[in-house]
């Protein structure tokens, strides 16, 4: 639900930023490839945290060394195109949390929903897009919707070191290094808005995700509305995403091998029902099908 | 900025109205025709072809729906509160792009029940002048359902509607709607094939004795020839209907039926995206229209007859713009454009989740299903419930896309995890609902203008709503929720079972329906309504606005059906009287 936000005196705001800093200087740590860049800002504390320098340089030359030089990445090896490697990361952390592999089938990492995370919002979804981005900004009441000035970039930006921070607080280590009960924690604890680590007066979200939780489809009753802020408009985002990723078709970049239709038995992109809807409580026995699969015969062979 | 060659007829807004007007004044007169169209001009083939089926791009992204960055609305609950953009898509999405919302519709298709053209009369006259609550300012259209029949029949024919008729004649018929008004002749093709979901509804609805119908659909069952030669293919029910095109043109729209035919005229120019902004006027004549072109350049457009077709957010907007009519004014209940500005009211809903059966929700279309009359408008005795009006029940299978409609989940499942996950591979394809659509009466408190702040890409105010619901809808919602929906779903017998019975204040956030009505009324007394019953402006006799917003107040259905009838009156008036002789048209 929509509050007023708290004020923040100019000292918590000078101590968050500062907690802001210091972790930030940890997610070099992860990302750093020259051992001599790295010791030129460490701080010892970072070193000292498990996960820290030294056990990444060792893993990524182990990685190295045993990827064979002749062999080339396969074509459909994605990158990504607006997350760093500390972003994709945590966010493919949280998705494999939020849909998570287990005895029921693939999960979000098995879907890619990272990728397709990053493919949408490296596009015009991660900018204004065609949402309304002018001004007067106002907190408004929940029935009024999201009014945040933040493009989509920016709040996955600023919600993962937000993450990020409340992991260090709580265990000394990056979300993406806790165990998954570890994980698990914090995000219920960001669904709840307990963590302060959220700049919550820059993260404010009611749509910013899909409009989902299943309402439609015959059935005309609003969902129970609210803006909320900070820790638990991020949680709402990244949860939206990944079912989003789950579900959306493969050509966005996620539900590889179309892994969250099949969990669902929804059959994707079929040309017609005609002769099977009225078969009442007949399960579809016509398999699974993405948009690609039409598209791509209208390539010039 | 330019002023082109003057043209006979100009159309602001290329959707059904405009499409509808263009084609019988293409086929009637040799009038030149220009039309003005925000947003571009699709077609089946090429822009749905095998590309609709895509959730993330449509449904979600909104590929389809107005531009927000460039143009959105401002909303409240009351006047005390600041109102505020609306940034992201909420509860309406209107289209964009010639064949306006239409081309993203479901497809239900309704005609307002009789009475409901003189409803104030019909309530006073039945309960009382005292029944009313005081701040209702609903009021009779100043047409009657007899006078439109003739035009609903020929949108049917149009459009290629398929139901079944409840009354022929005044002859009520079997298996159809008993309460609706006389029809001239049948659909003019039969109900579509319809999924389980909406099957098991029909056989729990007819166990406790309501009288069950097919849904009036514009998913053409069979292929259909119109009266102008339009082809319908069959509808394949695939399950992308609403917030998509249609991949084989089975949904009947302006683009597939009245604008093609209109451009076989050769006298129609379409130009897309192009943003009016502003009628020119003396106060009694229109000269032209103002308008930014592709590139950003105004350019002035003038005519003889200026046909205001957009959507309802628009032809209120332009005519606050235009500084045509008297804006209303709440305080004072005075003044007319912006007044009685009506929208839809859901909320009631029952839900059953079944252990085994197997439900397919991915097949079906936008309107797949059966409904009844029993709990709608004036259909029950109202003199001792506390509240007037009603809503239309039904049970469509409009195609579950798993984004969007994954669940709804039973209560208690967790929204995120391995238990998230178990109910939604367990319940995804076990659950049905069943709906109501409940009348939107008009308040003298809910009304448009324009906002004070906040202004559209080129700097002009965008419209600002203030609306709310009031105790009447709460009470009405809450009765139709216990006396109907309850025992439904009970007889439907699903293993769990929820009855949603409680709406608050309206909320802007989700999605619930693009039934935007009000705001350039209708009506007999130009002291109250905007324009005539020709849809001729009181006050610049040279413009006809026709639209949803022509309706005093909103009705327990969707309102297309009701907006087509009114555009083929409005053409008829045109072509027979105000074109041979123009002038206030009575």
């Amino acid at each position: 639900m929509a509050e007023s936000p708290q004020h923040t005196t100019d000292e918590e705001l000078e101590a968050r930023l500062a907690a802001r800093r210091l972790s930030r200087r940890r997610f070099i740590v992860g990302g750093a490839t020259s051992s001599a860049a790295v010791a030129g800002v460490l701080g010892s504390a970072a070193l000292a945290a498990p996960g820290g320098v030294d056990e990444h340089l060792t893993q990524a030359q182990a990685q190295a060394q045993a990827q064979p030089q002749a062999q080339p990445a396969p074509s459909t090896t994605p990158g990504f195109e607006y997350f760093t490697p500390f972003q994709a990361a945590i966010v493919s952390a949280a998705c494999a949390r939020i849909i998570p592999t287990d005895d029921t089938g693939p999960g979000a990492t098995e879907a890619g929903v990272v990728y397709f995370i990053d493919r949408q919002i490296s596009g015009a979804y991660g900018l204004p897009g065609r949402r309304y981005e002018q001004g007067p900004y106002a907190r408004g009441a929940s029935t009024q919707g999201d009014q945040s000035g933040l493009h989509m970039r920016d709040r996955y930006r600023l919600g993962i070191l937000g993450m990020e921070t409340y992991a260090q607080q709580l265990y000394q280590l990056g979300f993406a290094q806790l165990t998954t009960d570890q994980q698990d924690r914090i995000l219920h604890d960001m669904e709840s808005g307990i963590p302060t680590t959220f700049d919550g007066a820059s993260i404010q979200s009611a749509t910013t995700g899909p409009a989902i939780g299943g309402t439609e489809g015959g059935m005309r009753q609003p969902a129970p509305g609210g803006t909320d802020i900070g820790a638990t408009a991020f949680f709402n985002l990244l949860r939206s995403h990944a079912i989003a990723g789950f579900f959306a078709d493969p050509v966005h970049g996620g539900n590889r091998d179309m892994v969250g239709w099949k969990l669902i038995g929804f059959p994707g992109a079929q040309m017609s029902y005609t002769g099977v809807i009225a078969q009442y409580g007949q399960p579809w026995q016509g398999g699974y099908k993405s948009l690609g699969e039409y598209q791509g015969q209208y390539l010039p062979s | 900025m330019a002023v082109l060659p003057k043209t006979d007829v100009l159309f602001v807004g290329f959707g059904m109205v405009g499409g509808i007007i263009a084609n019988e004044l293409g086929k009637h007169t040799s009038l030149n025709m220009v039309a003005l169209e925000r947003g571009p001009f699709r077609t089946t083939n090429p822009d749905f072809l095998m590309d609709h089926f895509d959730e993330w791009r449509y449904a979600v992204q909104g590929q389809l729906f107005q531009d927000l960055a460039r143009e959105t609305w401002t909303f409240r609950n009351d006047q005390t509160m600041p109102s505020l953009p609306v940034r992201e898509y909420g509860s309406w999405l209107p289209g964009n792009g010639v064949g306006g919302a239409m081309v993203h519709w479901n497809g239900q298709l309704w005609r307002f029940l009789d009475y409901f053209f003189e409803y104030r009369t019909h309530l006073e006259q039945r309960y009382g002048p005292n029944f009313l609550p005081a701040d209702t300012t609903i009021q009779d259209w100043g047409i009657t359902y007899a006078e439109l029949e003739p035009y609903f029949d020929q949108f049917d024919k149009t459009f290629g509607t398929a139901g079944k008729a409840g009354n022929l004649n005044g002859q009520i018929q079997p298996g159809g709607n008993p309460f609706e008004g006389p029809r001239s002749a049948e659909y003019p093709q039969p109900p579509n094939t319809v999924a389980y979901g909406p099957a098991l509804f029909k056989a729990a609805a007819e166990d406790l004795g309501y009288k069950v119908f097919p849904q009036p659909s514009c998913n053409s069952p069979a292929t259909y020839r119109n009266p102008d030669g339009q082809v319908l293919a069959p509808c394949n029910y695939c399950g992308f209907c609403e917030r998509f095109g249609c991949h084989v043109g089975a949904k009947a729209s302006p683009i597939t039926t009245v604008i093609p035919s209109a451009m076989r005229s050769q006298r129609l120019e379409v130009r897309e995206f192009a943003n009016a902004f502003r009628i020119n006027h003396d106060g009694a004549t229109a000269r032209s229209v103002s308008y930014y072109d592709a590139s950003g350049q105004e350019q002035e457009q003038p005519a003889d007859l200026i046909i205001l077709g957009a959507f309802t957010l628009s032809n209120i907007r332009l005519m606050l713009l235009s500084q045509i009519g008297q804006p209303y004014d709440p305080q004072a209940n005075s003044g007319v454009v912006g007044r009685n500005f009506t929208y839809q009211v859901g909320g009631a809903s029952a839900t059953g989740w079944y252990d085994d059966r197997i439900l397919n929700r991915f097949m079906g279309s936008g309107a797949n299903g059966y409904c009844l009359d029993e709990f709608n408008s004036d259909s029950f005795d109202h003199a001792d419930l506390g509240f007037f009006g009603g809503g239309n029940v039904a049970c469509n299978n409009t195609g579950a896309r798993p984004i969007q409609s994954f669940g709804p989940l039973p209560p208690g499942a967790p929204t995120w995890g391995s238990g998230w996950k178990a109910a939604v591979k367990q319940y995804y394809n076990r659950v049905v609902s069943v709906g109501m659509q409940g009348e939107c009466p008009a308040y003298r408190q809910n009304y448009a203008d324009l906002d004070p702040t906040y202004r559209d890409a080129w700097g002009n105010p965008l419209i600002r709503i203030t609306f709310n619901f009031t105790d009447n809808e709460r009470k009405m919602v809450k009765y139709v929720a216990e006396k109907c929906l309850t025992q439904i779903i009970a007889q439907m017998n699903p293993a769990i079972q929820r009855v949603a019975d409680t709406i608050t204040n309206f909320d802007s956030v989700p999605y619930q329906s693009t039934h935007i009505n009000g705001g350039t009324v209708m009506g007999a007394d130009p002291g109250t309504s905007v324009v005539n019953k020709f849809c001729q402006s009181w006050d610049v006799q040279n413009l006809f606005v026709v639209g949803a917003s022509n309706f005093p107040q909103n009705g327990g259905y969707n309102p297309t059906g009701t907006v087509g009838a009114l555009a083929y009156h409005t053409s008829d008036a045109l072509i027979n009287q105000y074109i041979k002789s123009p002038g206030r048209l009575a």
